[in-house]
């Protein structure tokens, strides 16, 4: 791992983003998407919480690289936290990781390498725009992509929360690299800890029934 | 004592001092109606800045209170913002029916008001966002209880509600960076963008509506109406003191003519979507979408005389909500369905209820006499200066706004054979007369609501 960088030198600095910081960083992106394809075409819940689990430790991971150990790791632990707040409520789901027809599951990974080979076209351009590092911007947009997808998709309340869980661990990689107010960042886990519970008590209320 | 104190902590206070209480209903509905029309009269006539004088005690109204290095300033512009808000929750907390309703709606709902108004009031602006969202997130719990059979419309809700947050934020951020180095109109566009994507998620713009009929299907009609007086407001009201607080953004050529654009595709789509939809919720739904196109409308002239008829145009739409929602509210408890097949005929039954919706849509539609037409009438006649056909396709707005309120009309009066006796509840029958009485008066003297409220249409934001 690499020492942390002083958010204002990063932001005084000229990004060439065309590099990551770290070699290791390509493993950890490559786990993220495997990750993210697990989380978006299983259909058990059970294999979407732990490749959820999982994300929020790779992203944790990446992120260490570049903010301190104490607001990665709030992070991570809002994130974990709400996969568990949501998960107090078990309610009715496929047990297979991929019972869903065959066309079905190619569909959703073509879906998601489209996406993400864009993304890694496009994120040359964003770190410039948002003073970051590569590795950090392709993660984020990751997570914002598949959690949109997911949401556009998903038949149960459960994956679609997740979904919104997705979208946001994105955008806070992108926006805690460049706004690290304490308030902010606290407010925004807040929203992210009620957002669970009001998906724990929407499951109790729908008794686990799919999406109509 | 700051403003803050008055219409942020007081609401929040009372909603958790009454969360032990719960078990004394009555007891609650009478601390929440108390409340909200203490604030919404403070509101009115308090001037911020001022002292308030109680025989020998005098309380000096500050502006601004500190809150976490951040401020929470109120000051009188956003008068007329509290007023509406505290006026909605004062209306739909004295028609509780406190019998047939879970009676944790109380507390949230001055909870959700106190939320709403930290969101405008919160400095830095982008904190607003974080407000709105936990406001919107109260309102979940608010709405959902074991009778949600559908629930897909509550969480297409919080999704598009929560979906605006990081666009606000982005947009926060990157203006900080503009305003250091204002030259650099390329991030200031991005800001900008974000800013609208932002709104446009608030405010359930096309294509971004979805969630609002599907809402409006999945909840008790008085809990949507409530939602829908709520959100919509303080959207365009924080909208407005953006573009009043950015000077670029509302010196720039192309924020009048995007958000005319805006707007008039709202005014048309959702005019046509009423003249053909059948579920009466979904009806109500659109207008909602509908005034918010003229609200648009008005703001992107940026003239003072349009800001005046953009504020003027809130009491009535929130009153037509309210009539309409009660309407709903009462047919569903009869257990009629809400659709134009259901109410055939039942205008002989329910004479009351069926004809105070009916006038309720001809207010949104902007019918002469009622109090919708002056802000209608404004919006014709500013947009009639404008080059380009606009006029025109708000006419078809209009025009399947009228034709779905024709059609109901048509329906409801059908000769059916069923008993003709009435089965109405005095107290539903006095509410929505009294209500739709409101909407004729101040359709019947468009000056006095101007007249009524001129302390507070005094000091409006600039948008010149």
């Amino acid at each position: 791992m690499v020492d942390p960088v002083p958010r204002s030198d990063r932001l005084t600095t000229h990004h060439q983003g065309d590099s990551m910081t770290n070699w290791i960083n390509y493993i950890l992106l490559f786990l993220v998407a495997a990750a993210l394809v697990v989380f978006f075409i299983s259909d058990s819940r059970r294999w979407t919480t732990f490749a959820f689990a999982g994300l929020t430790a790779f992203v944790f991971a990446i992120n260490l690289q570049f903010w301190s150990l104490g607001f990665a790791l709030s992070k991570l632990v809002t994130y974990l936290m709400a996969l568990l707040i949501l998960n107090l409520v078990r309610t009715g789901s496929g047990e297979s990781i991929f019972s869903e027809s065959r066309s079905g599951t190619l569909f959703k990974l073509a879906v998601l390498v489209f996406g993400f080979l864009f993304i890694i076209i496009l994120g040359q351009g964003i770190t410039g725009f948002l003073a970051m590092d590569l590795e950090q911007v392709i993660a984020a947009l990751f997570l914002i992509y598949t959690g949109l997808m997911q949401l556009g998709i998903s038949k149960q309340y459960y994956r679609a929360i997740l979904g919104i869980f997705a979208f946001f661990m994105g955008f806070e990689v992108i926006y805690g690299s460049i706004e690290q107010s304490l308030l902010i960042n606290g407010m925004l886990a807040a929203i992210i800890l009620s957002i669970a519970m009001i998906g724990a008590y929407i499951q109790i209320a729908t008794k686990g029934d799919d999406l109509r | 004592m700051s403003a803050a104190v008055f219409w942020i902590i007081l609401p929040c206070v009372a909603a958790i001092g009454l969360l032990p209480f719960l078990r004394h209903a009555r007891l609650v509905k009478l601390v929440g109606i108390v409340v909200s029309l203490f604030l919404t009269i403070l509101a009115l006539f308090q001037s911020i800045g001022d002292v308030i004088k109680l025989g020998p005690i005098s309380i000096n109204v500050n502006p601004s209170l500190g809150f976490f290095g951040r401020t929470l300033t109120l000051e009188n512009p956003d008068r007329i913002a509290l007023t509406l808000i505290f006026l909605v929750v004062l209306i739909y907390l004295t028609y509780f029916d406190v019998n047939r309703f879970p009676i944790k709606f109380i507390p949230l709902t001055l909870l959700i008001a106190g939320m709403l108004v930290a969101a405008i009031a919160v400095t830095p602006f982008l904190y607003s966002a974080v407000f709105f969202e936990i406001a919107i997130l109260l309102m979940v719990p608010m709405v959902l209880d074991e009778s949600n059979a559908d629930s897909k419309g509550i969480l297409s809700f919080v999704v598009y509600q929560s979906l605006a947050i990081p666009f606000i934020l982005m947009s926060g951020w990157i203006l900080g960076g503009s305003q250091a180095s204002p030259s650099d109109q390329v991030r200031s566009y991005i800001a900008g963008f974000c800013l609208l994507v932002g709104f446009a998620f608030w405010l359930a713009v096309f294509p971004f509506h979805t969630w609002v009929s599907q809402f409006s299907r999945s909840v008790n009609p008085y809990y949507s109406g409530l939602i829908f007086s709520l959100l919509p407001i303080v959207a365009l009201i924080l909208m407005t003191d953006y573009v009043s607080g950015l000077i670029w953004l509302r010196e720039s050529q192309v924020l009048g003519p995007v958000l005319r654009t805006i707007g008039i595709i709202m005014i048309v789509t959702s005019g046509i979507w009423a003249a053909v939809e059948k579920d009466l919720r979904r009806i109500v739904a659109e207008s909602v979408l509908f005034e918010t196109g003229f609200a648009l409308v008005l703001l992107s002239l940026l003239t003072t005389e349009s800001t005046v008829a953009f504020y003027q145009a809130f009491l009535p739409r929130i009153i037509a909500l309210f009539v309409m929602s009660f309407s709903l509210r009462g047919l569903k408890d009869a257990g009629i369905p809400l659709t134009i097949d259901g109410i055939t005929g039942k205008i002989k039954r329910y004479p009351f209820t069926v004809t105070c919706f009916l006038l309720a849509l001809f207010s949104v539609v902007g019918m002469p006499l009622f109090a919708g037409f002056s802000e209608k009438l404004s919006a014709f006649q500013f947009v009639s200066q404008l080059p380009g056909n606009i006029l025109v396709w708000m006419m078809v707005g209009v025009g399947g706004f009228l034709f779905s309120a024709l059609r109901y009309y048509s329906f409801a009066t059908k000769p059916v054979d069923e008993d003709s006796a009435s089965s109405e509840q005095v107290t539903q029958v006095a509410v929505l007369v009294i209500m739709t009485f409101v909407l004729l008066l101040l359709g019947a003297f468009p000056n006095l609501l101007p007249q009524l409220f001129s302390g507070l249409f005094s000091s409006l934001p600039v948008l010149q």
